[in-house]
Formats: C-alpha cells, sequence, structure tokens
C-alpha cells in the first residue's frame, strides 16, 4: 500500500437514453498493483473502462480522472493512450495481414524519405519482444499466430510506448488455461516494472489468483473495494447478489409434463482455436410446459449451446438431440422451424428482426409456407395471424405495416417472440428475451412465457438477470467455461448460491 | 387531425407531381427532337427496343434485392440466343424444339451461377464476371464471332408480329378492367390493410391514364408488338413472384439481414440459388426474343445489357444494398433508360456521347434515390452499437 497513487478517478457517472450505466464510481489505482474489477453482466464494468480509456470522450460522462495528480481530458483513445492508459479490448483488432513488427508499429513505422525502413523496423521489434520475454519472428503474419499471442503483442506495444496503466477487459475469456498462465506471468512482469493492471474478469479464481485489490461493482455502481485478503470469493459473491429487485412475476402453478426435448453431448469448439472447447459435452432435458433457465455469466457457452441446437454455429458441432423420443438431425434453423423448435437471437438488430419490413412481414417469415393457397401467400390469413400476434402481444405499432425500425426495443423483441407463437413453436429458445427492455415489457414477457408455458410449450430460457432466472424458472440449469454446474429446482432456489456456481463453480460440500 | 389531412393530400400530389413531371418530359423530348418522339410509332419502336432489357431487369431485380449482382446477364442472352439461332439456322431443327433447348441452357448457366454463390458462398461479383466471360467466350468458339441468321420469319415473328389495332385496344381494356377488378377485391378483403379509398383512386386513375396512352399508341400504329406482350407477360409474373409468393417474401427477407432471415428458418442458400435460376430462365427467354428481334444472333449481341439492367433497376429504386425494389419501378427505369436512347438517336447524338449521358443519368437518379431516402441513411449512421 505504500506504492504511490497512479490514476484515481471520482464521481464517474455515465448515463444512456434510459439507463444509467455507471453511477457515481471512485477509485485509486497504485503504481505495480494489479486490481480487479468484478461484476455480473451489466454492472458497468466496461462501461467504466471504456470512459477511463478515452472510447467515451471526456464531456459525454460526469466526475473527474486525474492520472498522477493531473486532471485528464480525453478526448480519443490516442489521447488516453498518448498519457500511458491502454486498454486491451475483449476482441483484439489486429491488421491480421501484416506481419508483427508492422503491427507494433502500426502508424508509425520507422521510415526514410518515406519508404518504410524494414531493417530497422525488425531490429526493434526484435528488441521489443524479446524485452518483454516473447519468442515470436517479428516477421509472421500476424495471422499465423494464436490470440494470446496477439495479446501479449499488444501489451508489449502498450509497454514500448511508457504505459501506465493498463486495463485489461475480460483478457482470458478467449483463452485456453495454459495461455492464461502465459499471461498471468506477464501481469507479474508488469507489476515488477510498476505498470498498474485493471483487471475485469468473473472468474473468481483467477481474480483471487492474480490481485492485489478487488473492487465489485454491480448495478453500475461500486459496491466494495478491498485487499485481496479480506476479499473471500464468499463476500465477492454476496457483494454482486444484491437484492431482488422488485419486478413482478407471475405465479409459478405449473405442472410439467412429460421430456420432449433431450439434448446430448453439446460440444463447440471455437473455430479458430480448435484445442478450446466453447461448450463442452452439455447435456439436459427440456419437459412440456416447463420453463427451463440457463444462468451463466459472459464466455459460459450458453448462447453457443443454443446455437449448435440450431445447427446454426459457425463451425463444427457435436450435438445429439431426440425430439419426443426419435432421435432428429437439425443441421440449419430452417430444420429447426420445421421441428417446431422457434429461436430468439440474442443480438435483437443483427440477428433478431428485419429493420426495413414490415411488422406483419417480421412475424410471418416462419408460418409462411402454411399461408399459401394457390402458389402464392393469402393475404387475408396473413392478416388475420398477424392482427390476432400483434393483440395477444399488444405490440405498439401504428399499423401491421410500420416497419420494424420505427419501433421500440421491447415491441421489436415481441416481433420476433411473435414470430414462433404465430408459428405454434412447440419449443421455445429464448436467448436474452429481456436484454435491453423497459421493466413493463419485461414483466409482460414473463406472463406470456407463463401462459404459453401452461398452454404445453417447452420453454429454453438463457439469461444472464438472476432476478428473472430466480423468478421464472422451474429448473436452473447453471453454466460456467462451458460446462453445467448444476441443475437445481427453480421455486427454492438460492441467489447466492446460484451466482456461486456461475462465478467459482460447484459448491462443495453443503 | 390536421396531420391526417395532410398526409392525405400528400398522398395525391405525389402520384400527380410524378404525372405532370413525365408529360413535361415527353413535351421537352417532342420539342427537342421536331415532334418525332410523341409519334405513335416511335412510341411502339421504343417499347418494342425496351423489351429484352425489361425481361433481364426484371430477373436481375430479385439479385439485387437479396443484395447480389449479375454481371453475366449480357453473356448469357447472347449465348442462349446464338444457340437458338445456330440451331435453326445451321442445324436445320425446327424452331420450338430449338426454342426448348436455349431456355433450357439458360435455366442450366443460372444454376452454375447459383451453385457456387448460393451453396458454396462465393462472392456474386466474381462469379458471374467469370460466366461473362465464359459464356460470351463459348459463344465466339461456337461461331467464330460471326453472325448466324437469317431467322425464319416465323421465328422473327416471336418478337416482330403485331396484334391487329382492333384487338389490341380490346387486350388493353381488359388488363384494365382485370386491374380494377384486382383492386377492388383486395380494397374490399383487406380492408384497413389496403390504404384505403385514397389508394384505391390513386391506382385506379394511374392505371387509366397509363391504359389511355398505350390504347392511343397502339390503335393508331400497328398494335401491340409480341415483343411487348413476352416483356410485359415476363414482368407481371415476375411482380407476383415478388409481391405474393413465399419465394419473393424471403428473398426481400434476406436482402433486408440474412442473419435474421436465416435464424428465423429461410433457407438463405437455397433461395439465392433459385435467384439466380430464374435469373437463367430470363436469359433464355431474352436470347429468343433478342435473336427474333434481330432476325439473327450477332457476336455484339446483348453487350452492356447487363449493366443497363442494374441501372434501370437502380433508376427504378430497387436499392443497391438490398431488400427494397418493386417491378413497377423497375419497368419505369426500363421505359426511361430506353427513352433516353431514342431521343438522342433521334436527335442524331453520337454513340460516344449517350454512353456519355446515360452515366450522368445514372449518378443523378442514384443521388436522388439517396436524397429522398435521407432518413433512411440517416438512421443507419445514427445507429451506432451501444454499450
Amino acid at each position: 500500500m505504500s506504492n504511490q497513487v497512479l490514476l484515481e478517478f471520482e464521481g464517474l457517472t455515465k448515463r444512456f437514453p434510459g439507463v444509467v450505466a455507471v453511477k457515481d464510481a471512485g477509485l485509486q489505482i497504485r503504481a505495480g498493483e494489479v486490481h480487479s474489477i468484478v461484476g455480473g453482466n451489466g454492472a458497468g464494468k466496461s462501461t467504466l473502462m471504456k470512459m477511463l480509456s478515452g472510447v467515451y470522450p471526456h464531456g459525454t460522462y460526469e466526475g473527474s480522472i486525474r492520472l498522477m495528480g493531473r486532471e485528464c481530458a480525453f478526448k480519443t483513445i490516442l489521447d488516453a493512450q498518448g498519457q500511458g492508459i491502454v486498454m486491451i479490448p475483449q476482441d483484439i483488432n489486429m491488421a491480421n495481414d501484416l506481419s508483427v513488427a508492422e503491427n507494433l508499429f502500426l502508424g508509425k513505422h520507422p521510415n526514410r524519405r518515406g519508404f518504410v525502413d524494414f531493417p530497422s523496423m525488425y531490429r526493434q521489434s526484435q528488441e521489443i519482444i524479446e524485452d518483454f520475454g516473447l519468442n515470436v519472428d517479428p516477421t509472421t503474419k500476424v495471422r499465423e499466430i494464436g490470440i494470446a499471442q496477439k495479446q501479449l503483442i499488444v501489451i508489449a506495444r502498450a509497454m514500448h510506448n511508457d504505459v501506465k496503466v493498463l486495463l485489461l477487459d475480460e483478457p482470458t475469456s478467449t483463452l485456453s488455461d495454459k495461455e492464461c498462465k502465459i499471461l498471468f506471468d506477464k501481469v507479474e512482469m508488469l507489476k515488477d516494472r510498476g505498470i498498474a493492471c485493471v483487471f475485469i474478469s468473473h472468474r473468481l479464481e483467477e481474480v483471487k489468483q492474480i490481485s492485489d485489490v478487488i473492487t465489485v461493482m454491480r448495478d453500475g455502481m461500486i459496491v466494495g473495494t478491498s485487499d485481496n485478503r479480506d476479499m473471500t470469493e464468499k463476500k465477492i459473491v454476496e457483494l454482486m447478489v444484491g437484492r431482488a429487485t422488485d419486478e413482478v412475476y407471475p405465479e409459478r402453478d405449473r405442472t410439467p409434463g412429460e421430456v420432449v426435448l433431450k439434448v446430448r453431448h453439446v460440444t463447440v469448439r471455437d473455430p479458430k482455436v480448435p484445442a478450446k472447447k466453447i461448450v463442452d459435452d452439455v447435456s439436459f432435458e427440456l419437459r412440456r410446459g416447463e420453463i427451463l433457465s440457463v444462468y451463466g455469466l459472459v464466455g459460459a457457452g450458453r448462447s453457443e449451446t443454443a446455437l449448435a441446437m440450431l445447427g446454426a454455429f459457425g463451425g463444427p458441432v457435436e450435438c445429439e438431440m431426440e425430439l419426443k423420443g426419435k432421435p432428429i438431425g437439425i443441421l440449419s434453423p430452417g430444420d429447426a422451424v420445421s421441428n417446431k423448435i422457434g429461436y430468439l437471437p440474442e443480438d435483437r438488430k443483427r440477428q433478431g428482426v428485419v429493420e426495413i419490413s414490415s411488422v406483419a412481414k417480421n412475424i410471418t417469415i416462419p408460418s409462411l409456407t402454411r399461408l399459401v393457397k394457390n402458389g402464392t401467400i393469402d393475404a387475408r390469413r396473413e392478416s388475420g395471424i398477424v392482427s390476432d400476434v400483434i393483440s395477444k402481444l399488444a405490440i405498439k405499432t401504428p399499423s401491421p405495416e410500420t416497419p420494424v425500425r420505427n419501433l421500440s426495443g421491447g415491441n421489436a423483441q415481441k416481433c420476433v417472440l411473435g414470430r414462433w407463437i404465430a408459428a405454434d413453436s412447440e419449443i421455445l429458445i429464448l436467448d436474452e428475451a429481456t436484454q435491453g427492455i423497459d421493466v413493463e415489457t419485461k414483466s409482460q414477457i414473463y406472463f406470456l412465457l407463463d401462459a404459453l408455458a401452461k398452454q404445453g410449450k417447452a420453454v429454453l430460457f438463457i439469461s444472464s438477470d438472476l432476478s428473472e432466472v430466480i423468478g421464472i424458472s422451474d429448473r436452473i440449469m447453471t453454466m460456467k467455461n462451458g460446462r453445467v454446474i448444476n441443475t437445481t429446482d427453480g421455486k427454492s432456489a438460492d441467489r447466492t448460491r446460484i451466482l456461486w456456481e456461475a462465478t467459482v463453480g460447484k459448491l462443495e460440500a453443503e | 387531425m390536421m396531420e391526417g389531412a395532410n398526409t392525405r393530400s400528400k398522398r395525391f400530389t405525389k402520384p400527380l407531381a410524378m404525372l405532370v413531371g413525365v408529360a413535361a418530359l415527353l413535351f421537352v423530348f417532342n420539342l427537342i427532337t421536331n415532334h418525332v418522339f410523341v409519334s405513335q410509332r416511335n412510341l411502339t419502336m421504343l417499347l418494342k427496343q425496351s423489351s429484352v432489357l425489361m425481361i433481364l431487369a426484371s430477373s436481375l431485380m430479385m439479385l439485387l434485392i437479396s443484395r447480389n449482382i449479375d454481371l453475366s446477364g449480357g453473356a448469357g442472352v447472347y449465348l442462349t440466343g446464338t444457340v437458338v439461332a445456330t440451331l435453326v439456322v445451321k442445324a436445320g431443327w425446327s424452331i420450338y424444339p430449338a426454342i426448348a433447348v436455349g431456355v433450357s441452357l439458360g435455366v442450366v448457366m443460372g444454376m452454375v451461377n447459383g451453385f457456387f454463390i448460393g451453396f458454396m458462398g462465393l462472392p456474386a461479383f466474381i462469379v458471374t464476371l467469370a460466366a461473362q466471360q465464359v459464356f460470351r467466350g463459348v459463344g465466339y468458339v461456337m461461331t467464330n464471332a460471326a453472325t448466324v441468321g437469317p431467322m425464319p420469319k416465323s421465328f422473327n415473328a416471336i418478337s416482330e408480329a403485331y396484334i391487329s389495332p382492333t384487338l389490341s385496344v380490346v387486350v388493353v381494356c381488359l388488363l384494365f378492367a382485370f386491374f380494377a377488378f384486382i383492386n377492388f377485391r383486395s380494397f374490399k378483403r383487406m380492408g384497413a390493410w389496403y390504404g384505403g379509398k385514397d389508394r384505391l383512386f390513386k391506382n385506379l386513375a394511374l392505371a387509366a391514364v397509363v391504359c389511355g396512352a398505350l390504347i392511343w399508341v397502339f390503335a393508331g400504329y400497328r398494335g401491340i408488338p409480341m415483343a411487348v406482350v413476352a416483356a410485359f407477360a415476363v414482368a407481371t409474373v415476375m411482380h407476383v413472384v415478388s409481391t405474393k409468393t413465399v419465394y419473393g417474401r424471403h428473398i426481400f427477407l434476406i436482402g433486408g439481414n440474412i442473419e435474421a432471415a436465416r435464424l428465423a428458418g429461410v433457407r438463405t442458400e437455397r433461395r439465392i440459388f433459385q435467384a439466380y435460376l430464374v435469373e437463367g430462365l430470363m436469359y433464355g427467354i431474352g436470347g429468343v426474343v433478342l435473336t427474333a428481334r434481330l432476325g439473327g444472333a450477332a457476336a455484339t449481341g446483348g453487350t452492356g445489357l447487363e449493366l443497363d439492367a442494374v441501372a434501370a433497376a437502380c433508376i427504378g429504386g430497387t436499392s443497391m444494398s438490398g431488400g427494397i425494389g418493386s417491378t413497377v419501378g423497375v419497368g419505369m427505369g426500363v421505359v426511361l433508360l430506353t427513352m433516353i436512347d431514342n431521343v438522342m438517336s433521334l436527335m442524331n447524338v453520337s454513340s460516344y456521347l449517350q454512353m456519355v449521358a446515360k452515366g450522368i443519368i445514372l449518378l443523378t437518379a442514384v443521388c436522388l434515390d439517396l436524397y429522398v431516402n435521407k432518413a433512411k441513411f440517416k438512421f443507419k449512421l445514427v445507429n451506432k452499437p451501444k454499450k
């Protein structure tokens, strides 16, 4: 604790339309320390990092940032880098077809009369790489090296540029265990050189392993900060959990029926790093009339499991499925639709809605083949189905012909959900169905799912919102690092225990 | 209430302004061509000239809507036309088997493009660029780049024969009646979805003006040329396909957001393959009509047709970023483009200068389109990823 304070901020607040992402955050970060920031999804960690690193320019947030006692007003990322704050983002952007050396000097290649001075660039690169203890040929194309090495090269570049504070945003989420160890060794080296590292993660074991100080965030606020030895895993989880929200959930008086879908041995490998399993041997059963939640944090492999089931993952997967006792092979979402399986994707804008098309056209996509009469779409039946869905889901739209891009997020999401209700899907796979939606619509969706389950539909509800998972599920399956940790009864579920499973792992002894 | 009245008046002013614009354009064209342009004979020729372009552009529109392109259209039309001509002139086949082979060949050519683009996922630009070279090359190898002809009169009749003026008037009147019937029926059945009485009046008024003009043109010269019949039939079918079938709907959804369409169960690869298959069918039909119109297959046949088709579709409001387009718009684009050609030829403008003018018109049309759809453009820019 004797080290000098490098970075200090107070009163940092960042507002987005409708939400306060970070509220009055203040911390001190000292030279040569690893300061971990932990918190669930949407706790505001990444937003905080973006303020510190100039992604959100000065003036778009409230509060002050001081680097070595001097007030900072970063306008751009380059501004922040120039003064010694560098963020290593989750997915690193490098020019893949250029060499390591060219990437190290990106934007400021040593040159002689306008021509790149390759000999000097390679020599200097060699020095930087060796200085950081890496073993890479500077002429190698970046495409040919792994993600871990890319990260290290970006860190080496930062060090060469005299970095003072290094912000690492979930650097381990894409790494294998062995690569993590290499990264942590390098972080130790950075500490010795007096560089402060801010480390974001929600894997508590690695946080405990490398941190000097641990800060916990929840709902955009810093709820606790102290030395690693005073911050037990139990205390961290308790701080992360918080209170239950006062949202209204439907009464759970459903009685799940027989098993409709058996999913066995889902394994998904990272298409770029075949050794890394994003999903590792996941098996579960889904019953008629139940809501089965899949809870986990970023990188737990929940969405990838869903995509693998639909034949929509961009790479080879292993997945065995049985629908009502019969083995089925689903090679594309089209096959899933024929088997009455509907999917609501995680990213509504990119994967969910066709924004330039109308509400009606978005709703009827999977039902069109049923509506054909004499080779053409029966407009009358189509409008009937659409009006039905619009009134049943209370979609607020001026007309069925309004393009979806004119609708609010919640109403657009209802169009995607309504699509599967119109198609009369028996199995609904919903990935973060309530993300970025107002409270009222959220509640409507909960009641709708309850009604659907009572009609005998099976709902697989993927979410990283602990409150809603506890609020609506019949069973809760927790995932971490691509594996199923536990499956528990929804009504008697304990918040702390669920979060513990998603961040630390299985509770060893009762 | 005020707002309602406002949009209502807007609904009428827009087509009215369009009509006035077209009338003004025709007047100007007529003036600068010494009153030749708005003659019944010239307008008949103009429609006949535009028929092959219309055939190709109406299916190219579907490709553009799905965010694909076809650069092999002109060469495709040339090759099928040449094969038909060779079979008839050199091999002595009778007309119908030759046409059947030509059209089937077109379909196969389209399927080859569709296989590489749809199923293999190769970029459409490159695949169809290669196909353009191959198609034209095969034709030249077959014919030594010589013109194959002359075709028998009975073959040329496919394009050059006329429906008699009296019958033409009856046909146009029947078409108008059919259009009116369809509109009344949708108006009754669809209720609020149709767009109210305003839309009904607007549609009927426009149709009446167009049909009136057509009657004047056809009755005053020799009637409806068969080439125009073929083009109109193809355009009508494509209009129904694009607006009323599952296939058409899927193409629009793919252009709007291919990922969302795929995850909602649209078999995107198959749909894109089918779009190229239809395009291939149009190589066949276009090739037959072109050969019939010229009375033989010339080595330069169909040159630049693929780009004219893109230009026509674009002028007609088809979005190059996919998801938007209509056959009616494409038809207007085709007629406008042919008109410009026609007027400049009548004015004895050199064909080189005509190219310059066409380029400028295309650019202007796209700029206008961007200006009109400014709101959408702005939306795209503002729509930055959050978080």
